[in-house]
């Protein structure tokens, strides 16, 4: 049960990725097809979605791990900061219409949403105060 | 797993992290280039295959590199490479990484052929075809890496 759920936690992940690979691509200033970005916008709301509820579920299932915990409590709100501003690249290049440079803003924003991520990923392999 | 988790040494940590950060980032770059490998077969776009094949040269080589790295780093600091009979998902993450290069290097290859012809006559030849699907079975490839890794199968 626990590696099943670690299995789909780290393909949720992987999503996520695929997704933030693309939206940097485009924020670096890639000109990428719109038909590509919209595609990988799903990735980013499933990956989200899937990170969350998989790793909730690894917290619970886990003897050692508790959904209280500082690091559990720290992913969520790392989790809350890349989800606001994850998805405002694809947003600002279909208002674009495909075109580039994205918006000054929105490019700062998407790289919150990276940072943030990397600091998950750093989260769920350091585990402070655990 | 748990128990494996919970007393992990803390020079494991650094390899674990940028070993999962290297995976994680070759998954999202082989998605990104077999995305970009398919709409520059479909519209025989020479722009479309320009980015297919910086996909491929930019992300994909150096996340792999990082995720091999990183591999040999980790897989000593655990004591595996002194392990004579290595268990199943060991075997699958290492043949995973080096075939999956072979089918990088001859996506890249394919495409950038692909991408010489279509700047000399304006219209990509079959070989483009070639590094879609190779890089789309490096994606089930990874995909059954990042199953082995989690599972531990053997």
């Amino acid at each position: 049960m626990t590696d099943a759920l670690l299995f789909f936690h780290l393909l949720s992940a992987a999503s996520l990725f695929a997704a933030l690979v693309c939206f940097s691509a485009v924020a670096l200033g890639a000109r990428l097809p719109l038909g590509v970005v919209r595609t990988l916008l799903p990735f980013w709301h499933v990956g989200l979605v899937g990170v969350f509820l998989f790793g909730l579920a690894l917290a619970i299932d886990i003897d050692d791990y508790d959904p209280w915990d500082v690091w559990v409590l720290i992913a969520i709100g790392l989790w809350l900061a890349a989800g606001a501003t994850g998805d405002k690249v694809p947003a600002a290049y279909k208002e674009n219409g495909g075109q580039v440079p994205i918006p000054q803003a929105v490019a700062r924003t998407h790289w919150i949403s990276v940072v943030a991520v990397l600091l998950l990923l750093a989260d769920m392999v350091w585990k402070p105060w655990v | 797993m748990s128990v494996l988790a919970a007393i992990r040494p803390n020079e494991w940590e650094l390899p674990l992290f940028i070993h999962v950060l290297g995976a994680l980032a070759l998954i999202g770059a082989v998605v990104l280039a077999t995305a970009m490998l398919f709409t520059a077969w479909r519209d025989a776009s020479t722009a479309n295959l320009r980015l297919a094949v910086r996909t491929l040269t930019l992300g994909v080589i150096p996340a792999w590199v990082v995720l091999r790295g990183s591999a040999e780093w980790i897989a000593d600091k655990e004591g595996w490479n002194d392990v004579d009979d290595p268990p199943d998902w060991i075997d699958i993450g290492y043949m995973a990484g080096d075939v999956g290069f072979l089918l990088i290097l001859l996506s890249t290859l394919f495409g950038w052929l692909a991408l010489r012809k279509a700047r000399a006559d304006g219209s990509p030849s079959g070989t483009v075809r070639a590094a879609s699907i190779l890089i789309a079975v490096l994606l089930v490839l990874n995909l059954v890496a990042l199953w082995a890794m989690t599972t531990k199968p053997g």
